[in-house]
C-alpha cells in the first residue's frame, strides 16, 4: 500500500480546536511531510516506524492499513520484550531466563491492555477524533517504538549482564532502568509528535495532548504495578506465582 | 587500501561521495583492514612496556576491542541515525562507523612508534612510569578520538542531503554509546599497558571480575573518604 501525500492546508486557515497551526513548520515536520512508506505486511511496520514516521502518522490518522499496523506493532512489541526479558533474567541465572522472557512481555502487553480503555474513553471525552481501532493502533505503536529501542540496546545490555559480577547488581539495575525509561520515552515521543503533526497538517486533534501526557503517566504506573505483581525478576517465584503489594513498597525494599 | 586511507584522512567528503556512488563490500573491507592494522600497531606499542608475551596478546586484543565494541553498539547506532531523520541503509551506517573507527585506529597507529619508545624505555616496576604512560596513551586517544569524530560528522552530513536535521544529536549519541560500551569492553580485556608487578598475559576470570563503572565509583568513594568528605 503506498502512502500519498495529502495537500497541506494554508497556515492561515482557522482550526476548530485550540492552537493555530505553526506558520513555518519545524524541520522535523518538513521531514515527516516528505516521508513515504509502502506498507508490505506486519513485518515491514518496524521499518516504517524508524524510517518514515510521517507516513505512519498519516496512515494512523486516515485509518489506512490499521489491521496490518496492529498485528505488526503487536508482534514487534512482544518479540522485543521477550528478548529483553531474557536478558534481564540472565542476571539471576539460566533458570530465570525463561521465566523473565515469558513474564516481561506479559507485563508490557498487560499494561497496554489495561490502559487501552482509559486511553480511548478519555481521548474521546476531550474531543479527540479517533476510533477504537486507531486508539489500539496508537497504543501498540507506542509499545513497538519503545520495543525498537529495546532491541537496539539488547546487545549492550547482554554484554554488561555477562561481563559484570554479582556485586554490581545496583549498576545493572540502574542500567536496565535507564534503557527501559529511554525506550518508553521514545515511544511516547513518537505518539506526541504524531499528535503535533496531525494538528499542524489538518488542524484537527487526533489526540488530546494533556490527556496523552496524563495517560502516559498512568501507563508507567500500571506497568510498574504489573511488574511488582508478576515479578519477572524475582528468582523465588514460579511462572504463575504472583505477589500482592504496592510497587513503591517493593521498590523501597530493594 | 592506501589510497582509500589517504582519501579518508585528507578528503573525507570525497571518500564518502565515492562510497555512496559505489556501495559494496570492498570499501568496508578496506576500511576494516586499515583499522585492524592501525589498532594492532597501537596494541603492540602498549604491550612493549611489559614485553614478552604481552606484546602479541595486546596486539590481538586491540582490534578485538574496537570491533567487538562496534558489533555491540551497531544496532543502536543505526536506530539512532534513523530516528534522528538521517535515512541511512545499514551498509551506509557501517561505512560511516568503520570510517570513524579506522581514522581513530590509523591515528593511534601513527602514534604507536612514539608510545612504543616510551613504553619500552620506562622503568619497570614503577607506578609513576605507569601513570605517565597512561597519560600519554590518554592524550593520544583524545587526539585520535577527535579525528575520528570529525570523520563521523562528515559521514553523517554527507548522507543528510536535505539539511532538515542536525547531526549533533546522533553524533553525541554515537560517541556516548561507544564510550559507554567501550569502557566496559576495555575493562573486560584489561590489562593494556600491563601490570608493572610481574603479572602479564590475559585471564578471562580477571577480566570478568567487577565492572568498570563500579570500579570508578569505588575509587571516587575512596578519594572522598581520604579527603574526609564522607565517613
Amino acid at each position: 500500500m503506498s502512502t500519498e501525500l495529502d495537500p497541506i492546508l494554508p497556515s492561515s486557515q482557522p482550526t476548530p480546536y485550540g492552537r493555530e497551526p505553526i506558520a513555518a513548520p519545524r524541520p522535523w515536520v518538513t521531514r515527516w511531510e516528505s516521508d513515504t512508506f509502502a506498507l508490505a505486511g506486519p513485518l515491514s511496520v518496524g521499518g516504517g516506524l524508524l524510517r518514515a514516521q510521517g507516513a505512519v502518522a498519516r496512515d494512523l490518522f486516515h485509518g489506512r492499513g490499521l489491521n496490518t499496523y496492529i498485528s505488526g506493532c503487536g508482534l514487534l512489541m512482544v518479540f522485543a520484550s521477550l528478548l529483553y526479558g531474557a536478558i534481564l533474567g540472565s542476571v539471576a541465572g539460566a533458570g530465570q531466563v525463561v521465566y523473565a522472557a515469558v513474564k516481561f512481555p506479559v507485563v508490557i502487553v498487560g499494561a497496554c491492555a489495561i490502559c487501552l480503555p482509559s486511553f480511548f474513553v478519555f481521548q474521546a471525552l476531550t474531543g479527540a477524533r479517533l476510533t477504537f481501532k486507531q486508539a489500539l493502533a496508537a497504543v501498540l505503536m507506542l509499545g513497538a517504538a519503545a520495543g525498537l529501542i529495546l532491541l537496539g540496546c539488547a546487545p549492550i545490555a547482554w554484554f554488561f549482564s555477562v561481563s559484570t559480577t554479582e556485586d554490581s547488581q545496583a549498576f545493572l539495575g540502574l542500567m536496565h532502568a535507564v534503557v527501559i525509561a529511554l525506550s518508553t520515552t521514545f515511544g511516547f515521543h513518537f505518539i506526541a509528535r504524531t499528535h503535533r503533526y496531525v494538528a499542524w497538517k489538518h488542524g484537527e486533534r487526533l489526540f488530546d495532548g494533556r490527556v496523552l501526557a496524563l495517560w502516559f503517566g498512568l501507563l508507567v504506573l500500571v506497568a510498574a504495578q504489573m511488574a511488582s505483581f508478576i515479578g519477572p525478576l524475582d528468582p523465588d517465584r514460579g511462572l504463575v506465582d504472583t505477589q500482592r503489594g504496592f510497587f513503591l513498597t517493593a521498590l523501597f525494599e530493594v | 587500501m592506501a589510497a582509500l586511507v589517504g582519501k579518508l584522512l585528507h578528503a573525507p567528503d570525497v571518500h564518502f561521495r565515492l562510497a555512496w556512488r559505489a556501495p559494496g563490500v570492498a570499501p568496508n573491507g578496506h576500511l576494516l583492514a586499515a583499522g585492524v592494522l592501525g589498532a594492532m600497531c597501537w596494541g603492540a606499542a602498549m604491550g612493549c612496556h611489559v614485553g614478552r608475551a604481552h606484546v602479541w596478546i595486546t596486539t590481538l586484543k586491540m582490534p578485538l576491542f574496537f570491533l567487538a565494541t562496534l558489533a555491540l553498539c551497531f544496532p543502536l547506532m543505526h536506530i539512532t541515525l534513523l530516528v534522528s531523520g538521517i535515512r541511512a541503509r545499514a551498509s551506509q551506517t557501517l561505512t560511516i562507523a568503520l570510517s570513524g573507527i579506522s581514522t581513530l585506529a590509523v591515528c593511534l597507529g601513527a602514534c604507536a612508534p612514539v608510545v612504543a619508545l616510551f613504553c619500552a624505555s620506562a622503568p619497570i616496576p614503577s607506578m609513576a612510569s605507569y601513570l605517565n604512560l597512561y597519560v600519554l596513551c590518554l592524550a593520544c586517544g583524545i587526539v585520535a578520538g577527535i579525528a575520528g569524530l570529525r570523520v563521523l560528522a562528515r559521514g553523517m552530513r554527507s548522507l543528510n542531503r536535505t539539511e532538515q536535521v542536525g547531526i549533533k544529536a546522533p553524533l553525541i549519541a554515537w560517541a556516548l554509546v561507544y564510550q559507554f560500551v567501550g569502557a566496559q569492553m576495555a575493562w573486560l580485556l584489561r590489562p593494556w599497558i600491563g601490570s608493572s608487578y610481574g603479572v602479564d598475559g590475559y585471564s578471562l576470570s580477571h577480566g570478568l571480575s567487577g565492572n568498570f563503572y563500579m570500579g570508578v565509583w569505588a575509587v571516587l568513594m575512596r578519594w572522598l573518604q581520604e579527603l574526609g568528605a564522607i565517613s
